[in-house]
């Protein structure tokens, strides 16, 4: 019944698809490039800021002095004294551990480490044993000056290489490097390894003295003294706790933490500090229904970096030169993506019935094909998962496409609530769906002169967002046309979901938690699904989604099913854009039928 | 005697005056500052050409050019008017139905000081003694005077090199006929256009806006070259915020110029999106000048909310210093047909006098020792047509401010009566009038003293009167609260609906909300009073109206 549509939908989406196949790609690669400032430092004077930036594909810095010229200067981040194997062209460029100016001049940054194991090595029957040296630690500590010279490595892991302490077997042994120690013992195997080495601060009242700790050789860990200008390392008998990571904030300065990132549906930080309290509070006033967070500051405050996300920007980078309480916008994370080029995208939040709060972003298309357009649902990855990002890339081209898309945070995002966990432990997926029943009714009551079609919601989901989009097909056909699950897991109790999901919340009932399990009501999945699969991603979910392939082919409603390019491949442009094309191509030929019934299929014989 | 070449901006007061060519500026910059005098017109005794007179587009011109350029230039004037409408609406103009007077003087003419002037000044310049240490006294070629229900300019013109083509709208006079507007505008709209103004050619079609300077040429060329050049604009809550709270926000010289530069950009922006924003854009400013906005509905006027607002803005600005941008006035009426005649004796003398009356309140400001010449040189050339047997109320009214401004109300009264009577469109006559008959009233009575309904009729009518004239002057309404608030019969719903529209007018502005909030305490409406009060919390006033302001506060909170 379906072929002649189709047919029709295929030549239509085939012409129109060959034209905007290269706009497609285009907007794919604008909307996924890597943006700007994923690190970013202010100096101690507040005078300049360094930033990450990706430049063919190789990382960078790049230094901009704030009060003078303005004038940038880009250096690549490539350790110049790398001895490790060259790295492989298809992984994802270099990424950074650590970035913050030493002084208004030095620049200190860290690629994140390599670990490069040696090969095995045989025993006397050639049997392949690990190799008891190594491994080798690629862990450059290097610096540059701002205005680019003055580049290189600090330090690196083999500058700390360790032997055993048999291997000193005198007093002249002891002053000898590993290499020195290795060269007079000819013949005579020598252990070695390498320690990490974790950058603990600058030193309190010389700031060109940079402190790391060595661990992991033979050795306890240790401490160390880096002069950052000219490299000579001094040991340091002084013990210098670590830094404390996420979520706490940690001021460089003061040598405290001020602060912590709280898990909740918008980021947020519990300021210990009450000036920067004050500061995010003023902020936030200057930047009302935005995600302002303060990523960095000079000494003595009076210049605050921060990050502003949310609305339809893709996030812009500020420096708040408080005494003049002007803001600099000091860079753009996206500035190949105009604000008036990319979709309206909303936070909303609203009241559940049991009063819990649920929250979405909604992104609306800024020109909708004919009429209201169709919503598509994405559930969140994880449970309870991160809070969805303000800016989506995703939510993007789906509205480009024409769709109006909720991106849903599950209720617990923030942390389960007490009163809800005998709900999520009945039936987690229910209430996710139920949200998600709730968060539609909400959107469409508020936005009443923009309505989007009722009757044209699809939903979407990754991993366990995958899940529930199933679910949510198989628990509301009446409400959901169709369906996307990428990666999903399918069982309840499917290593992916047990992982994510707090044991108190899944328990197996008497059913064995079939009432959870997409595989076992397949027969309840009646309407249309596209089943993405990423070779190699989890195996576990693979395996599920095959099954569930299989079971629907059986019932006579295979569903469409694409998979992947394994890999960092699936980055690739092409790849990626094809892949909307198809989800397009399935969307549309789903949702805009409009002579299906809204309703459970009824199979015909 | 020798002048600079003058370029003719319309109703615009250049600096370069009767000290003449640049070498004498050059000493005038060494020498100090200059106080400028508004140049005085040549006694008719003394020049035989004639003058000429016109009235269209809701202005007066008296000429002493020739027909053919005064022709020219009321042309020029009509047509650039109309430009100026089509980027800004008139109704976000000043509208007043008092006719603006515009003097046009040859520069071919002799232009002379009065002897009486002349030696004032002299005698200042001999004994040093009153002026401030480095002044000098030049005579302004061209000026606009303003009173507070008209204005007027005198232009004097190089008919030689007259180019009525090059003729255009300062941008100092458009922000007068923003400023006059009631109710009146915010600050950032006012200053916006004003700056965008700077970089308008109004005299092409269609208008130009040349590329947007952002601070120096320096910055706008870095800001071309990358767009990602960082800049400071101020968020949108703050750009829109009230009067009240710009009064005391960081005076920091980055930040008055990071919002100078963002009020410019805005409007800039939503004139050349045009179309809806530029719809929006004048939606949003007639909220604004009726009180504070908020974000939601700066996001119903436009369709995003503030921090879009910053946003889009910081995208354009990269555009904006190297486009030029292009508006279509679109399709403009024809210019209104005119006459220019030979103007009568009346007319010379009600123009000249009005002309010359408001340069005695110039003159008092700037140099109060050589003001009592040019007040004797306004009541001459008044006097001369009166004494002819000239009754127009417009000089009657002319002559009665002259003496209120003279400090002579004794003097006013017997010409403001039949100017009054008369139905002269000049609200500050009305209010003069009110004013006088006001104090006559209460002169000698204790302060408190209540007055019937009768009494204070011959007050209230030609304030009343007034209201239907525009512009509405703020201190009728004042006046007219402050009679309301001594009488011992309520205002009735009419007279109330006056005081309420003086209310909505003139929120921000204590003088006028002060007297207002009294007459609704006094006739028992306190919550009124309270709200009207609140209305202009934080706005400037003096200490005097601050004090009773915080005691009519406490008598209304001891009332609940």
């Amino acid at each position: 019944m379906r072929m002649p549509l189709l047919r029709f939908l295929a030549v239509t989406l085939g012409a129109a698809g060959a034209a905007r196949a290269a706009s497609l790609e285009d907007r794919v690669e604008a909307l996924f490039r890597p943006p700007l400032g994923e690190w970013i430092a202010l100096s101690p004077e507040g005078q300049r800021v360094a930033y990450t930036t990706q430049a063919g594909g190789e990382l960078a810095l790049v230094m901009m002095d704030l009060e003078q010229s303005r004038r940038r200067k880009t250096v690549a981040v490539a350790p110049d004294r790398d001895a490790g194997p060259p790295p492989d062209a298809s992984r994802p460029p270099t990424q950074l551990r650590f970035l913050r100016w030493a002084t208004e001049s030095r620049l200190v940054y860290a690629p994140v480490v390599r670990v490069v194991p040696l090969p095995p090595v045989a025993d006397a029957s050639g049997r392949p044993l690990p190799n008891p040296d190594g491994p080798t630690v690629l862990s450059p500590i290097m610096a540059t000056d701002a205005d680019g010279r003055q580049r290189g490595t600090l330090v690196d892991a083999r500058d700390f290489q360790e032997v055993p302490e048999e291997a000193r077997r005198s007093l002249a042994d002891f002053l000898r490097t590993p290499t020195e120690l290795a060269a007079r013992r000819k013949g005579e195997p020598v252990r070695w390894r390498m320690p990490h080495l974790d950058i603990l601060g600058f030193f309190p009242r010389d700031r060109d003295q940079l402190i790391i700790g060595t661990r992991g050789a033979y050795s306890m860990p240790l401490r160390h003294l880096v002069d950052i200008r000219t490299g000579h390392v001094q040991a340091y008998g002084e013990d210098w706790p670590a830094p404390p990571g996420e979520p706490h904030v940690y001021d460089w300065f003061r040598l405290k933490v001020v602060g912590e990132r709280q898990p909740a549906a918008q980021p947020t930080t519990l300021w210990q500090d009450e000036d920067l309290g004050r500061a995010q509070r003023e902020l936030g006033a200057k930047f009302p229904r935005r995600i302002v967070e303060l990523l960095d500051w000079s000494e003595t405050r009076t210049r605050v970096l921060f990050r502003v996300t949310g609305g339809s920007d893709a996030g812009r980078f500020f420096v708040w030169q408080r005494p003049e309480d002007v803001v600099l916008e000091i860079l753009p994370r996206a500035p190949w993506l105009p604000a008036a080029k990319l979709h309206e995208t909303r936070w909303f939040e609203h009241a559940a019935p049991d009063g819990a709060r649920l929250s979405a972003y909604l992104t609306w298309p800024r020109q909708p094909r004919a009429g209201p357009p169709p919503l598509l649902v994405v559930f969140p990855t994880g449970f309870p998962g991160g809070a969805q990002p303000a800016f989506d890339p995703e939510a993007q081209v789906f509205a480009d496409l024409g769709f109006a898309v909720a991106r849903l945070n599950h209720r617990s995002v923030a942390g389960v609530r007490p009163e809800d966990e005998a709900a999520l432990r009945a039936a987690l997926d229910r209430v996710s769906v139920d949200d998600a029943l709730t968060t539609i009714a909400g959107i469409a009551a508020r936005d009443q002169d923009r309505p989007f079609d009722r009757k044209r919601v699809a939903v979407l989901g990754r991993g366990f967002g995958g899940y529930l989009a199933l679910r949510a097909l198989q628990l509301e056909p009446g409400m959901f046309r169709c369906g996307i699950a990428i990666d999903a897991p399918l069982e309840p109790f499917a290593p992916d979901i047990a992982r994510a999901i707090p044991a108190a919340l899944l328990e197996p009932d008497a059913s064995g938690g079939k009432k959870l399990s997409v595989l076992a009501q397949a027969e309840a999945l009646t309407q249309p699904v596209l089943l993405l699969v990423e070779p190699g991603r989890s195996e576990g979910s693979a395996a599920d989604m095959e099954a569930l392939r299989t079971q629907l082919q059986r019932l006579g409603r295979p569903p469409e099913h694409v998979s992947l390019d394994p890999g960092s491949a699936a980055a690739r442009t092409a790849a990626r854009a094809a892949v909307y094309r198809k989800m397009e191509a399935f969307l549309t030929l789903h949702l805009q039928n409009f002579s299906v019934t809204i309703g459970p299929t009824k199979e015909v014989p | 005697m020798s002048r600079p070449t003058v370029i003719i901006w319309l109703a615009l007061g250049l600096a370069a005056g009767w000290a003449g060519p640049r070498g004498q500026a050059a000493a005038a910059r060494a020498a100090g500052p200059a106080i400028e005098l508004p140049p005085m017109m040549v006694e008719e005794s003394v020049s035989s050409v004639p003058w000429l007179h016109a009235n269209v587009g809701g202005a007066e011109f008296l000429s002493r050019c020739t027909v053919t350029t005064t022709r020219q230039f009321i042309e020029a004037w009509l047509a650039q008017m109309q430009l100026v409408r089509a980027l800004v609406p008139g109704e976000f103009l000043a509208r007043t139905d008092v006719p603006e007077v515009l003097v046009l003087y040859s520069q071919g003419l002799e232009q002379t000081i009065s002897a009486d002037i002349q030696r004032e000044l002299q005698a200042r310049d001999e004994s040093g003694g009153e002026g401030r240490r480095g002044e000098r006294v030049n005579i302004a070629p061209n000026m606009r005077l303003a009173d507070r229900d008209m204005h007027a300019s005198i232009v004097y013109i190089d008919e030689a090199q007259f180019n009525a083509a090059g003729l255009g709208i300062a941008p100092s006079h458009v922000r007068f006929l923003l400023k006059g507007r009631v109710p009146e505008l915010p600050g950032w709209l006012v200053e916006g256009i004003e700056r965008a103004w700077h970089r308008a050619d109004l005299a092409l079609n269609p208008i130009t806006l040349a590329p947007l300077l952002w601070h120096s040429e320096r910055e706008s060329d870095a800001l071309a070259s990358d767009p990602t050049h960082p800049r400071a604009l101020l968020p949108a809550s703050e750009l829109f915020a009230p009067e009240a709270v710009r009064a005391v926000e960081n005076r920091h010289p980055r930040r008055a110029a990071a919002r100078r530069a963002t009020q410019e950009l805005f409007f800039r922006w939503a004139i050349v999106t045009g179309g809806a924003t530029r719809e929006a854009l004048w939606k949003f400013a007639a909220r604004a000048a009726e009180g504070p906005v908020t974000e939601e509905f700066f996001e119903a006027c436009f369709g995003f909310d503030f921090a879009e607002l910053r946003d889009r803005l910081s995208d354009y600005l990269p555009k904006a210093v190297q486009e030029t941008a292009w508006i279509s006035p679109g399709a403009l009426p024809p210019l209104p047909r005119f006459e220019v005649k030979n103007a009568t004796p009346g007319q010379i003398a009600r123009i000249r006098g009005e002309w010359e009356r408001l340069a005695v309140g110039h003159v008092h400001r700037r140099l109060p020792q050589v003001r009592e010449p040019y007040i004797a040189q306004a009541r001459r050339t008044l006097r001369r047509a009166y004494d002819a047997g000239d009754r127009d109320p417009r000089l009657l009214a002319t002559m009665g401010l002259c003496e209120i401004d003279a400090g002579n109300p004794a003097g006013a009264g017997s010409f403001l009566e039949p100017a009054v009577a008369a139905g002269v469109a000049r609200p500050r006559a009305y209010h003069e009038l009110a004013l006088l008959r006001f104090a006559a009233l209460r002169e000698g009575a204790p302060a408190e003293q209540r007055f019937s309904f009768t009494e204070l009729a011959p007050v209230f009518q030609p304030l009343q009167r007034a209201l239907g004239q525009a512009p509405p002057l703020p201190e009728v309404f004042a006046l007219l609260a402050e009679a309301w608030a001594l009488c011992t019969l309520p205002p009735s719903p009419a007279e109330w609906t006056e005081l309420e529209r003086g209310a909505r007018l003139y929120a921000t502005r204590a003088e006028v909300a002060y007297p207002i909030a009294l007459a609704l305490a006094r006739h028992g409406k306190k919550a009124e009073a309270a709200a009207v009060l609140d209305a202009c919390a934080g706005a400037a006033t003096d200490k005097a109206t601050e004090t009773e302001i915080r005691a009519l506060r406490a008598e209304l909170a001891a009332a609940q």
